[in-house]
């Protein structure tokens, strides 16, 4: 089945998800759909999966004009979507998952012929399960596997995987792409989406490349990685923002880790004192865990010394802030004023509450971190850009680690510069903050220190003079090790 | 200020809904609402000795409902209420029972060990949660089944009356262990002194003390008040102990003002009434006052019905429930709110 966008524009407020959005996918191919997060793939999909309506453009299917904004014309005009996550239900066995949302619903299901159809799909893309089996006992690429036949069965042509393959082990991986293949080779269209250039070169042969909401490039693959990375990222990859940037200080720390899962050991060495260390990764992969490890040592073992002194800086809690990435969920009180906050945080060892002390101190704080909101209004009233801003207000003036998970996640520009004016304020005092980010830019602007992850594996390393901006990049979308 | 005015007015428009709504059942009913109404009002206030039971009731209702108040605001469930208060009045009835019974410092002894008691089967409640994962509404739940059940027990079993084991409760307790009222219609004059210490201390603890704040952080979201240094494992047993100890003192006054001995169902629901109230008045102080002398008027004046109208004595606990129904639908669907932007909106015209 051919698939046609024209102009398709999507605005959420005052962003830009999709920007005159026009190509084709051809009947027969894996089609991937790639960029940066952010750049709008995922809300293409969902407008062809008819899970969200554009505000203009329209959509051809072998040329004909397909209703937009619609699940069950999506449907019946034969695409079918597979999610993050499978969609499905857990306690419900295989085969009763066949039943839920089949298209063939009469009030008695005909158990053996369906049996039957379940069997052959599994037998004729080797898969080995239980039909009787409750979904919840297989693997999530077992899981993944079940909803793609399900498609099937219920007469998908068009078959689209919104990044499928993050909890994949490399056997499911692998098991799936087959399955993808051979369906393509059957006249199904696949439309792949990913920021995974390995795995788009591996099956896809062409690919449409997204950059801020608007197509870049649609072409046909092979081609080198880096040609798509230059697509994805843009090409401005030069190291002029590096230069004339002292080393904060001559003093250095030794950081090391150790990961829950697999034991591996990382060392950090010559990590300037009081610097700014970016964790660079994209969405989904360990960076934002690893930032929260050294606050709760959950998914890493982590430990900062000086090189001078042995003594470990996490060991005493109360000189480490961690600001996490969800700001009214896990960083603030959504139901207490701006004034209780700031109580809150200036109460330790005081029965009583001295509400003028706490307002004046309030103040000058609000107007320091320029806070636009009253004081007694609450938490979540504020925008996100206040919310930040409170939250950096707040934090002690002990601190020695600070920990910030996607600093200017939904940030206007405004406020971002505002955060990283603070943050790079403070490396006078010798803090260290230690940030993780999907922004390439906000990494490389930024950190005196680059630690980069991969999936869930730390992929490379060093001072932000050993690294550019490219090296970042390719650590982070995993092709270092082929290229160089 | 103009919030406020405005959140008052929405309350005003509430309760006028409320009112017609019950209104337009009693017409459904086939009765007068009228005289219903006066009934219940004459029921509650006719005369000195059922203003004086009105009052008692208040009282307790409020006190119960100012322990829900301290375990909502730690954003827990305290389900096991009822429990606490049957071990207040558990406590209450040890000390009766022992030799400080006869002796004129009796209450005293039965306030503490009451409310010690109250505390101590909610903090159990709460190591359970914090301990053993158990949600403390299944937690209250079952110490509620565990209270209920202990107290039959002592009633027929250990503290039965000579010679019978009746469950209509044990002797009587020595004068010197009740917590007497005032005057010859029975002003209960120590319930409400109970309740207003209860309700000005908490309402000083919650705007003045770091420990008033930090309860209502853990309650508003635990996994941040743990970037601010609070335990919230911790303030959830401190909520519970407070709550039990409140609670624990409406069942010394169940047993020692009320029945002046222990019976099975010394509890009279108050407890669970307690949460209902504690839930409408969203956690406000002054409002848990007004909604339990409401509740205390429907209880009170409830009887007058039947007697004076010929009407089901379950009328009144219609009634309650559909107050309760009414103004929690009433607060889900934000009707007051809207009507009284409308009413902003009509009075800037009327300006004009």
């Amino acid at each position: 089945m051919k698939i046609q966008f024209e102009n398709i524009t999507k605005t959420f407020g005052s962003v830009v998800a999709n920007d005159l959005v026009s190509f084709q996918i051809e009947s027969g191919t894996i089609h991937a759909i790639i960029g940066e997060n952010g750049a709008g793939k995922s809300t293409l999909v969902k407008i062809l999966a008819g899970l969200s309506t554009p505000d203009s453009g329209e959509m051809y299917v072998n040329g004909k004009i397909v209703e937009l904004g619609s699940v069950s014309e999506s449907q019946a005009v034969g695409i079918g979507i597979l999610g993050q996550e499978p969609w499905d239900f857990a306690n419900l066995t295989v085969i009763e998952s066949f039943i839920v949302g089949s298209k063939h619903n009469t009030p008695f299901m005909d158990y053996q012929k369906l049996r039957k159809t379940v069997g052959h799909y599994c037998k004729n893309y080797g898969l080995r399960i239980n039909v009787d089996t409750q979904v919840k006992n297989l693997s999530i690429g077992e899981r993944q596997q079940i909803e793609l036949f399900r498609l099937l069965f219920n007469g998908s042509q068009v078959i689209i995987l919104d990044e499928p393959t993050s909890a994949f082990s490399l056997d499911q991986k692998k098991l799936i792409f087959d399955t993808l293949k051979r369906l393509a080779a059957n006249g199904y269209s696949i439309v792949l989406v990913s920021h995974k250039i390995d795995e788009v070169l591996e099956i896809c042969s062409r690919a449409t490349v997204m950059r801020g909401g608007k197509v870049v490039d649609t072409l046909n693959l092979p081609v080198p990685s880096s040609k798509l990375i230059d697509l994805m990222f843009g090409v401005n990859n030069d190291r002029s923002f590096n230069k004339n940037r002292n080393m904060p200080s001559n003093q250095f720390l030794n950081i090391s880790s150790i990961a829950r899962a697999d034991k591996r050991h990382n060392r950090f060495k010559d990590v300037p004192e009081g610097c700014i260390l970016g964790i660079a990764g994209l969405q989904g992969s360990g960076a934002d865990g690893f930032v929260k490890s050294i606050f709760d040592t959950d998914a890493y073992k982590v430990s900062i010394t000086r090189e001078t002194e042995k003594k470990d800086f996490l060991d005493n809690q109360r000189n480490v802030t961690y600001l996490p990435a969800d700001r009214l969920e896990k960083g603030l009180f959504s139901d207490l004023s701006v004034l209780e906050h700031f109580a809150l945080a200036k109460s330790h060892g005081n029965t009583l509450i001295d509400w003028s002390q706490v307002k004046d101190d309030a103040l000058s704080l609000v107007q320091e971190f320029d806070i636009k909101g009253e004081t007694d209004s609450k938490a979540s009233h504020l925008s996100g850009g206040n919310q930040q801003r409170l939250m950096l207000s707040l934090i002690d003036k002990d601190t020695e680690i600070l920990l910030m998970e996607q600093p200017t996640r939904g940030l206007d520009v405004l406020s971002a510069k505002f955060v990283w004016d603070k943050l790079v304020e403070s490396k006078k005092n010798k803090v260290l903050t230690v940030f993780s980010s999907h922004d390439i830019d906000e990494i490389c602007m930024y950190s005196d220190y680059i630690i980069c992850f991969h999936g869930d594996d730390i992929s490379g390393y060093g001072s932000n003079l050993e690294l550019s901006r490219l090296d970042v990049m390719n650590l982070i979308s995993g092709r270092f090790q082929d290229d160089s | 200020m103009i919030p406020d005015i405005k959140s008052i007015l929405a309350n005003i428009i509430s309760m006028l809904i409320v009112f017609l709504v019950i209104s337009m059942f009693l017409l459904i009913i086939g009765s007068s609402p009228i005289e219903v109404y006066l009934a219940l009002i004459d029921g509650a206030f006719g005369n000195t000795d059922r203003f004086a039971r009105t009052l008692l009731t208040t009282a307790i209702l409020c006190i119960s409902a100012f322990a829900l108040v301290v375990t909502f605001t730690g954003g827990l469930w305290n389900i096991g209420i009822e429990g606490q208060l049957v071990a207040g009045s558990i406590g209450t009835t040890v000390i009766a029972r022992s030799f400080i019974g006869e002796s004129v410092a009796a209450p005293i002894f039965e306030i503490m060990i009451g409310s010690l008691f109250g505390s101590l089967i909610a903090v159990f409640c709460g190591i359970l949660k914090a301990k053993a994962n158990v949600h403390e509404i299944f937690g209250g739940l079952g110490l509620d089944f565990v209270a209920s059940g202990a107290i039959v027990y002592l009633v027929i079993g250990p503290w039965k009356r000579e010679g019978i084991a009746s469950t209509s409760g044990t002797d009587i307790f020595p004068e010197n262990a009740w917590i007497q009222s005032i005057g010859e219609y029975g002003v209960p004059i120590w319930p409400i002194i109970f309740a207003v210490v209860i309700g000005i201390s908490l309402l000083l603890c919650f705007k003045r003390t770091t420990f008033g704040l930090r309860l209502k952080a853990v309650g508003s979201n635990a996994a941040a008040s743990q970037r601010f240094g609070i335990e919230p494992s911790r303030y959830l047993l401190y909520a519970f102990a407070l709550a039990g100890g409140i609670g624990g003192i409406a069942g010394v006054v169940q047993a020692a003002v009320v029945y002046h001995k222990l019976v099975p169902f010394i509890s009279g629901g108050y407890g669970f009434l307690g949460i209902l109230i504690a839930l409408i008045s969203s956690k406000n102080l002054v409002l848990v006052v007004l909604v339990s002398t409401v509740f205390g008027c429907l209880l009170i004046g409830g009887t007058q019905l039947q007697l004076k109208l010929g009407m089901h004595s379950s009328l009144s606990g219609i009634i309650q429930g559909l107050l309760v129904l009414t103004w929690i639908l009433i607060k889900a669907s934000k009707v007051d709110h809207r009507l009284t932007n409308k009413l902003a909106v009509w009075s800037k015209f009327g300006q004009y």
